[in-house]
């Protein structure tokens, strides 16, 4: 279980990465990345 | 706008210590509000003293609608110009809805300084630092690992509250307004008058005449004294002898509104003729007095305005230092085609007119300054026939201090 945790805690760290570079150029993929840090709760 | 955004809460700057709380400046002060016959003008401190200026910072432009900036500079969505006002680092951003919009440029984080250079934001404002990033009109989007790697929120963390700080602007003929303290009226009932007097030119688009229609004096002397010498034209026989050719002394008149502005007009005013006899088109439906008239205007405090049937200008006094003053000349146009190829040549040459002719004010500005030192210099006399735009300008600003009601107003 705690590993399943890190390993949705490493995703969601990639996840934040690749959601912040999307949003400094406008991409679109922000929303989509948005949307699923969101259903792991790392995001409103 | 994000769901439940709320503007933040933004405390208002305490005023700073009023001069009339200082026994050191009141006699000074207590003159300058005198009429003009028997008033004296600002003591030297308003010139040389690093308090003072620290002092008319506050009070005197961060107080009142500043002119921070031109709105040209920022011509696309996404444009984004950090600006250096008083020591406080701003940033003018243009929004995806072309509003113009002016930040502190700090993250609300710990910070930082947002943008360092002029650049075009494809997408959101993101803090070099930890990566905040903020929507293009201030919202706050998001924080990451704030609640630790892959956690992007924590119940500390109030998005809603922690926008950027916007600074209360309003763009007006190109140029863009800052009231820093939040506490002016509205940017309409502070230029009312300046509004209703130009009112023939009002909703006029104002084309930027280009690169040839900008430039810049970096002047060693405070700002005060650039919106003293533009407001007279007592000085034009000896300082601007080829304007003095055609534009006499006798064919100027005072503008003096107390508590808002004040300058000069001409009424013999020449437009600018190319070789073969072609003008600038003119703004649409001006009146009759505008065929040889034209008018210079200090906007208090630090925005100097032209306007003529064919053209204007503005030029803005960027305060440095007690001693030092940039001030930035912009030139524009009436049409798209005034501001193209075709008039190119004239531009260049109505540039280099403005220029030369602003040049030939620099040594007395500068020359002014120096005399501050001297300490037996008592603010000086003024005519009261030649010289009541400028008292009416050192009466605003003594008032600004003294918390006095500007006579007439």
């Amino acid at each position: 279980m705690s590993e399943a945790l890190r390993n949705i805690d490493a995703a969601c760290f990639y996840l934040t990465q690749a959601y912040v570079f999307a949003l400094d150029v406008g991409a679109a993929e922000a929303q989509t990345l948005h949307a699923r840090l969101k259903t792991h709760g790392r995001e409103t | 706008m994000l769901a439940g955004f709320r503007e933040p809460q933004q405390s208002v700057p305490a005023r700073a210590t009023t001069v009339k709380e200082s026994s050191m400046f009141q006699n000074g002060l207590a003159k300058v509000l005198n009429p003009i016959e028997t008033a004296g003008g600002l003591p030297n401190a308003h010139y040389i003293s690093d308090e003072m200026f620290d002092i008319e910072r506050q009070n005197v432009l961060f107080d009142n609608w500043s002119g921070l900036g031109f709105a040209k500079d920022v011509p696309k969505p996404g444009d984004a110009m950090p600006v250096e006002f008083l020591g406080m680092p701003l940033l003018v951003v243009r929004g995806g809805d072309d509003q113009v919009r002016v930040f502190q440029n700090t993250c609300r984080h710990r910070g930082m300084i947002l943008v360092s250079e002029k650049k075009n934001i494809g997408g959101v404002i993101r803090c070099p630092y930890h990566s905040w990033c903020y929507q293009l009109s201030g919202e706050l989007v998001t924080t990451p690992h704030v609640g630790g790697p892959g956690h992007n929120t924590h119940p500390a963390i109030r998005r809603d509250e922690l926008s950027l700080f916007k600074i209360r602007s309003h763009v007006w003929r190109d140029i863009i307004f800052v009231n820093v303290s939040g506490t002016a009226p509205e940017f309409a009932d502070y230029a009312a008058d300046i509004i209703a007097r130009w009112r023939e030119f009002e909703g006029q688009t104002l084309y930027h005449g280009g690169p040839e229609s900008s430039f810049q004096f970096d002047v060693a002397c405070n700002w005060k004294l650039a919106v003293e010498n533009f407001c007279e034209s007592y000085h034009l026989p000896w300082i601007h002898p080829g304007l003095n050719s055609y534009s006499r002394l006798e064919d100027h008149y005072h503008i003096e509104n107390p508590g808002k502005y004040s300058g000069q007009g001409t009424v013999v005013y020449r437009a600018p003729t190319s070789g073969d006899g072609r003008r600038f088109p003119d703004f649409a439906n001006l009146s009759d007095k505008w065929n040889t008239g034209a008018e210079y205007i200090a906007l208090y405090p630090n925005v100097l305005l032209a306007t003529h049937r064919d053209h204007a200008y503005a030029l803005i006094l960027e305060p440095r230092a007690k001693d030092r003053t940039i001030e930035h000349v912009e030139l524009y146009y009436t049409s798209q085609d005034a501001a193209g190829p075709e008039y190119e040549a004239l531009r260049k040459t109505n540039a280099q007119l403005w220029h030369s002719v602003l040049a030939e004010d620099l040594f007395v500005v500068e020359g002014m300054q120096k005399g501050r030192h001297g300490r037996r210099f008592d603010g000086g006399k003024f005519s009261p026939v030649m010289d009541s735009p400028t008292h009416c300008f050192h009466h605003w600003v003594a008032s600004q201090l003294t918390d006095q009601p500007v006579a007439g107003a």
